[in-house]
């Protein structure tokens, strides 16, 4: 009789554990990337058809506690150097300090571009475009440090303010020195159906190539028409200009997404860009028809791009992109 | 002269604040719940509602904008039960340390909880319960209560002006839904379909009996498979109103209707979803109208 009574009270006491456990568990979702792709660009691969797992985004999430919260992202890449990525590990304050500053640490997407702080499943399009790529590298512009933000008072137009200082060590050509960024952002609703949102960033550090210090002034736009709950329109459009002792180098892309039923979206893309420290440009136009057959939890992109390399001849890509995606990750911000 | 006109700017702008310091700022998620707490809120409240009546309130998007009505308001109202989800990022947004967020689902008797683990295999499934209760009209009397107790914390010298209010708002709807019951006494257990699944406490309400989702699982479109076994369900039941809400095509509704002989009606989830539907009591005016006008014929 005892024994059953201890071990009724064993599985209670490990029932109330699990419920107690469950409840403080951060959100976890899991957002696999899988691309098939060919093209005719010249070289051993030419009309080759490729299967990639292009990555596995692991988003942990959660609130600290009632003044700060934490979120990670862990990619698992197709890339045999690096298969295991930390994207972003940051803690944010987001109550209790003054004037209505939220405080992040880690590392993170510095905010410097709209683009630059969405994640890459979250693109309207398949490619992050060739201008990040260039000068922010392939995964976007990320690094160790410290960003401060707050809200500018203007009135019913929404404004944010934010300054980033990281380390440089995570940034593409691996700068050894300090690098300083700053964003500010306006979001104009101009009517129940229509908002669009400008911003202008800039950013200083000092290239590991040249020991050369480089400037950066990038514009962004984003703006979408919803007339309905399964009919809009967004354009996207950013530009980069790059200032060093060496040259003055610049590259930009627009791009366009039209959803014209709940499951249907099409949309094209222009990019044109140099390299940091190289004139020489690339452009690529693409168009890309997207198909969601469960909102949110699976997309398929299907893309035909075409691309001019400096100096050498254009090639086609063809790709299918499909993005599934697993757990409560939460809906992003406009 | 300089003097008193700084005097009349000063006394303008002091009374202005005073008019600001005696209503109470709040933001609610849905039409619905801003109807509602300006029943009971009366002239102390000014409210304001993230979502428009006309979406579709499962995916609102997390606007900027929305965030700078959250930072002046003193209180959030939501529906909860995992609907409105698109308001955490927006209240945390917001950086407003002072607000309190009332949940007005906590008392709600909640139906289609499942007792199954629930995961995306079942389409949108809402894991806490169907979430759609303001639908029933006794739940917005549940609502209401919430909301005066909540507005009583938070500025309790209105406190008689909150209970005058509710009473008020009680009498009213509880006069309302007598009426509505002896005008559904004739139709009652009438089978309709829906296009979603938000209809269940409106139906339990009522005294409908929901026999089909045009939508195969909840969030997902209907394909030709599925809307042809709701042409033998339509046929076979004898269903007369097939309803569905405005944000949702009208193809899939009309095509049933038109082959069935069924008619497919335009009907009302939220407040501004129609032109005619101005208040909370209005959702079930009109649907009821729009329902009873075709099961006449």
């Amino acid at each position: 009789m005892k024994f059953y009574i201890c071990a009724l009270l064993l599985a209670f006491s490990i029932q109330n554990r699990l419920t107690a456990q469950s409840s403080i568990n951060p959100d976890i979702s899991i957002i696999p990337n899988f691309q098939v792709s060919t093209s005719d660009q010249r070289g051993p691969d030419k009309g080759k058809i490729e299967f990639n797992l292009e990555e596995v985004e692991m988003a942990i999430q959660s609130a600290l506690n009632p003044y700060a919260r934490a979120d990670i992202f862990v990619a698992f890449a197709n890339d045999p150097a690096e298969p295991l990525d930390i994207e972003e590990a940051y803690f944010t304050i987001q109550k209790g300090l003054p004037l209505n500053f939220n405080l992040k640490g880690g590392k993170f997407l510095v905010d410097f571009s709209k683009l630059n702080s969405t994640h890459a499943h979250a693109f309207p399009f398949v490619n992050r475009p060739t201008y990040q790529q260039s000068f922010f590298g392939e995964e976007g512009l990320k690094d160790v440090g410290v960003e401060v933000n707050t809200l500018i008072p203007t009135g019913d137009i929404y404004t944010k303010w934010s300054g980033t200082v990281a380390t440089g060590d995570e940034l593409d050509g691996a700068r050894q020195n300090l690098f300083f960024a700053s964003r500010i952002n306006s979001f104009i609703q101009a009517s129940d159906y229509t908002g669009f949102e400008i911003g202008i960033g800039t950013a200083t550090g000092i290239s590991d190539s040249t020991s050369k210090r480089f400037k950066w002034y990038n514009a962004d736009l984003k703006y979408k028409w919803k007339k309905s709950q399964y009919t809009s329109l967004t354009i996207w459009a950013e530009g980069l200009l790059s200032r060093s002792a060496l040259n003055h180098t610049y590259g930009f892309y627009t791009a366009g997404t039209y959803q014209f039923m709940r499951r249907f979206e099409t949309g094209a893309k222009y990019d044109w860009s140099q390299a940091i420290n190289s004139k020489n440009a690339t452009q690529t136009i693409s168009a890309n028809f997207n198909f969601l057959p469960a909102e949110e939890t699976l997309v398929f992109r299907f893309l035909v791009s075409n691309t001019k390399p400096h100096n050498e001849k254009s090639y086609r890509t063809y790709l299918v992109q499909t993005i599934f995606s697993l757990g409560p990750h939460k809906a992003h911000v406009f | 002269m300089k003097f008193k006109l700084i005097i009349s700017a000063i006394v303008f702008i002091a009374g202005q604040f005073s008019v600001c310091a005696q209503t109470i700022p709040v933001v609610t998620s849905t039409t619905d719940l801003k109807s509602i707490v300006e029943s009971v809120g009366g002239t102390h409240v000014q409210v304001s509602s993230i979502a428009r009546g006309d979406q579709n309130i499962h995916s609102v998007e997390v606007l900027p904008s929305y965030m700078l009505k959250i930072k002046k308001a003193k209180l959030y109202v939501k529906i909860g039960m995992g609907l409105d989800q698109w308001a955490d990022p927006l209240i945390d947004g917001a950086r407003n340390s002072d607000i309190s967020i009332l949940d007005c689902s906590k008392d709600i008797t909640k139906l289609d909880v499942p007792a199954y683990k629930v995961d995306a295999s079942h389409g949108d499934v809402h894991p806490y319960g169907n979430p759609h209760y303001w639908l029933d009209p006794k739940n917005g009397e549940v609502i209401a209560r919430e909301i005066c107790d909540e507005l009583s914390r938070l500025s309790p010298q209105y406190r008689a002006d909150f209970e005058t209010n509710l009473a008020s708002f009680k009498q009213i709807t509880t006069s309302k839904i007598n009426s509505w019951e002896q005008l559904m006494v004739p139709y009652k257990g009438s089978k309709v379909i829906v296009y979603h699944d938000d209809w269940r406490y409106f139906a339990e309400a009522f005294g409908f009996d929901i026999v089909g989702f045009i939508e195969p699982k909840p969030g997902l479109e209907p394909t030709p498979s599925h809307l042809y076994e709701l042409t033998k369900i339509i046929k076979s039941q004898g269903v007369k109103v097939i309803g569905f809400q405005p944000y949702f095509s009208d193809q899939a509704p009309n095509s049933l209707a038109s082959q069935t002989g069924a008619t497919a009606v335009k009907l009302a989830t939220s407040v501004g979803c129609m032109d005619e539907v101005h208040s909370y009591g209005d959702i079930f005016e009109y649907n009821l109208r729009q329902i009873i006008s075709v099961l006449k014929q």
